[in-house]
């Protein structure tokens, strides 16, 4: 092997060590609750609105995650429990007041929240999420010190759960 | 793309398509008319139609759809007089042409600039095909005067978008909401009301009389104000949703514009001759049951050409003219519109639809004989069932009338067949006039409030004893069985006494009774379609907004019925008397009931006993309680899927040694060795599979291999696992 081809590989390698760099967008404010004790985020676009869980119906025989459907300002709105979705360790409905509305664009659905934070600003940047993978989860963030998996409704709901 | 501009492109888009369809409508008519002038005056319309495309996709910058415009103009000039028709082929490639511009423009509406390279092309195909157009044809069309008209008088319109409609159409939800709402703080005040005067009256010594008079007359206002108030309120949000339904009515003649066109499509593309007749088409429905008729229809038109007009040659044998009719009557009965598609084709052969269904393993041929004419006509609305020789692009395929059926379900209403043998085949097709509110008979099961529609109701009853599951029950002097719909749900059963109650829905299927805990009555409520994600759950069709706040869904009746049959275990055939003692029993799940019948018919065929499962929850439960010596599983189902329950399976000791044969329609390298990974002992692509290949695995991985077909026996050793 020759000097250059030996000086470009060790190049190419300090490159690939490095650590990933961080993604940046425009994105620093996210509505941010909590559920089964982790804090999550979500874009402000990607926000219709949030309510207090009333009048939550079941639907019969529907899987696990589908917490019931509920009627938001006229429409029906399939309340997703994410718990149930991703399989995390489950807490009872008794304890989830409220509901947060979210859209790709062109569907709604609702999440279950233990607590809604409001609108914060993040510590930093978003990075990418290297957690461990999560349908919907795609960037990570700090809020006051304590990581906030940040969750791209687009992501979800093309996820093959959420189609027709 | 900014708002504002966006906005305007939306407009230009509508515009477009609405103009598309004019020219569309009247080419399609100055073929038909026998009149020099008023094809002219058509083609004068059409030329008007062109030149304002022309100009709108100018303004827009559309330039490649602005010259498409200035050649359909060009192309056009030799018929502008009316002298003859645009030939059918020049006609044909000018509605192709308007097809590809139409795309274009929703591809600009969506964002993307990019110029359709095919509109150029399209639009120097015209210019040649109009400059070379035929001279006219000797005999002029023999044809009846236009069954309607595109001319209307000009009237003075607002355009509102269907979003903004539907919009205010959930604030009218809203607000019926709160009248219900309010209705219910009204009774419960009457009847405090009515307890404050009884206290009052009963204990008059805690007021004076005088007092105790004063408080009871005021009660009494309030109750009577309130009462009053709420009337008024109901009578103004009647007015407004009156009005409301009105402005989504939609003439059903905006149905027809794409049938016209389709059933000249289809006879350019047969070689046949045929028109379409309309009657009826002022009729005004929903725009969203129009929506749901959209597919069905052209379905049908498509298929009454393709399949059901013959040949001219074939119609002039049979004593015919040789253009064939399809001909579509609308006619509104109370709330309900029937629709009747008829032709005066072949009709359908039922020969031909006996022998599909021995085909396809769903009767035996003795079974088949007995069928009658409407039982064998229903067969064709079983998914993947057709009768089809050779398969077009358009029809044939089997996969039309069960959707047809399907489409019409969703928005509550119903599709049947008729037919007479050389005569023609007349579809039924029933809707609602409007989805606004829907009558229901609600009830509880499970807990859970469920509702019905009401036509769909033949009888509804409460039992002062619980019964079983499976009882019957005598519908004119015929037992029908009961099931339980909380076990057809997977919801807890919780009958208490006095509390079970029966319910009879008819579907098109026939008859189907089932249990529930609770009758809660007849209910108005505001009809809306269930979110997208819940659309796999075929058993819920819709969602009805109970007017306190809660959601109740409405049941589909069909659904149901395929649930009850895959769980209720038919008797086993008596054996024949060659048939071996010791059977070996095979597993199918799968959650098709087609695909169920199918298997099970043909493996019982071949000597095995068998057991059959609509999803891998229920194929597991199976497993515990029944000996089971092969299963046979498709990959996509609901609840567990056929990966999950193979996995499920060779995770317990005693089936690791059962063989799985895992069934699915991707026929890859990568799915079969993802079936393997999860444990199947075989993997069968759907689409390549048959069932004699089925049984040849099931032979081989029994060990039976060598015996002879027709003999689910195995050595009795080998098959006591």
């Amino acid at each position: 092997m020759g000097r250059n081809s030996a000086a470009k590989l060790q190049a190419l390698t300090e490159r690939l060590a490095a650590p990933p760099p961080e993604v940046r967008t425009d994105v620093a404010l996210l509505t941010v609750f909590s559920r089964g004790g982790l804090l999550y985020g979500v874009a402000l676009s990607e926000v219709v609105g949030a309510a207090r869980l009333r009048d939550l119906s079941p639907i019969p025989d529907a899987l696990p995650w589908m917490a019931g459907v509920v009627s938001h300002q006229g429409e029906v709105i399939t309340l997703v429990d994410l718990v149930a979705f991703w399989g995390l360790p489950r807490r009872g409905v008794a304890d989830l007041p409220t509901y947060l509305v979210v859209t790709d664009g062109v569907r709604r659905v609702g999440l279950l929240v233990e607590g809604l934070l409001g609108v914060r600003e993040m510590d930093g940047p978003l990075r990418l999420y290297e957690g461990v993978a999560s349908v919907g989860v795609t960037r990570e963030a700090l809020f006051e010190g304590a990581p906030v998996a940040v969750l791209s409704v687009d992501s979800l709901l093309r996820h093959a759960a959420f189609q027709p | 793309m900014d708002e504002a501009l966006q906005q305007v492109m939306a407009v230009f888009a509508e515009e477009f398509h609405e103009q598309s369809q004019a020219i569309t409508q009247a080419l399609l008519e100055v073929q038909r008319s026998p009149v020099r002038n008023e094809r002219k005056a058509l083609m004068a319309g059409i030329f008007r139609q062109a030149h304002s495309i022309k100009g709108n996709a100018g303004t827009m910058g559309l330039k490649d759809v602005e010259s498409l415009a200035h050649a359909i103009e060009t192309a056009l000039l030799e018929f502008r007089d009316g002298q003859r028709p645009p030939p059918p082929d020049f006609v044909l490639a000018l509605l192709r042409s308007l097809d590809l511009a139409h795309r274009r423009v929703q591809s600009q509406r969506a964002g993307n600039d990019a110029e359709e390279p095919l509109l150029a092309e399209a639009g120097a195909a015209l210019l040649v095909a109009g400059a070379t157009a035929a001279e006219p044809e000797s005999a002029s069309p023999q044809s009846l005067e236009p069954t309607h008209s595109t001319r209307s008088q000009p009237r003075e319109t607002l355009r509102v978008s269907l979003e903004r409609l539907t919009a205010l159409d959930r604030k009218v939800d809203d607000l019926r909401e709160v009248r219900a709402a309010l209705e219910l703080r009204a009774q419960e005040l009457h009847r405090l009301c009515a307890s404050l005067a009884n206290q009052l009256h009963r204990f008059p010594n805690g007021l004076d009389a005088q007092a105790s008079r004063a408080v009871h007359q005021q009660l009494d206002r309030v109750d009577r104000r309130v009462a009053a108030d709420l009337a008024d309120l109901q009578g103004h949000l009647g007015s407004v949703e009156e009005e409301l339904r009105m402005l989504r009515m939609v003439p059903a003649e905006t149905l027809f514009a794409p049938l016209y066109r389709a059933v000249f499509e289809q006879a350019r593309n047969s070689g046949k001759s045929a028109r379409l007749e309309v009657a009826g088409a002022r009729v005004s429905l929903d725009r969203r049951v129009l929506d749901e008729l959209k597919d069905p229809l052209l379905h049908l038109v498509r298929n009454s050409v393709d399949h059901g007009i013959e040949s001219a040659s074939e119609r002039l044998e049979a004593g015919k003219p040789p253009e064939g009719v399809v001909t579509i009557s609308v006619e509104q009965r109370g709330a309900q519109v029937v629709m009747i598609l008829a032709d005066d084709g072949r009709g359908l052969a039922l020969g031909r639809i006996r022998a599909r269904a021995v085909e396809k393993g769903l009767f035996t041929e003795e079974c088949c004989r007995d069928l009658s004419a409407d039982e064998l006509h229903e067969l064709l609305f079983i998914p993947g069932f057709s009768t089809a020789e050779s398969l077009t692009l358009t029809s044939g395929r089997g996969i039309g009338l069960d959707v047809v059926r399907e489409n019409l379900q969703r928005v509550g209403g119903s599709v049947g067949v008729t037919s007479v043998m050389g005569q023609g085949t007349r579809f039924s097709l029933e809707v609602p006039l409007t989805l606004a509110t829907a009558q229901v008979l609600a009830f509880e099961v499970g807990g859970i409030t469920m509702t019905l529609p009401l036509h769909q109701v033949a009888r509804a009853e409460h039992h002062s004893t619980t019964r079983s599951l499976s009882a019957t029950l005598d519908l004119g002097g015929q037992p029908l069985q009961v099931h339980s719909l909380a076990a057809l749900l997977h919801l807890p059963e919780r009958p208490g006494p006095g509390q079970n109650a029966v319910v009879v829905a008819e579907g098109s299927e026939g008859p189907f009774a089932f249990h529930v805990e609770r009758l809660l009555g007849e209910r108005e409520v505001v009809i809306r379609p269930n979110p997208p994600e819940l659309g796999k759950l075929r058993h819920l069709s819709a969602s009805a907004a109970m007017g306190d706040g809660r959601i109740a869904f409405i049941l589909n009746v069909r659904a149901l019925v395929e649930r009850a049959q895959a769980m209720t275990r038919l008797p086993e055939p008596p054996a024949p008397a060659a048939a071996p003692r010791a059977r070996l029993c095979v597993l199918v799940a799968d959650d098709s009931v087609t695909t169920r019948t199918v298997h099970r018919n043909s493996l019982r065929a071949a000597g095995f006993e068998v057991r059959t499962a609509a999803d891998g929850e229920e194929a597991l439960r199976l497993l515990h309680e029944v000996r089971i010596d092969l299963l046979v599983s498709d990959i996509h189902m609901p609840r567990l899927d056929g990966l999950g329950l193979t996995r499920a399976v060779r995770q317990e000791a005693d089936f690791a040694s059962l063989p799985v044969i895992l069934i699915s329609s991707l026929d890859s390298d990568e799915a079969r060795s993802i079936a393997e990974e999860a444990g199947a002992s075989a993997y069968l692509p759907k689409g390549l599979y048959a069932r004699s290949a089925l049984l040849a695995e099931v032979r081989r991985l029994l060990g039976l291999a060598d015996l002879d077909e027709g003999n689910g026996q195995k050595p009795v050793e080998s098959a006591n696992r």
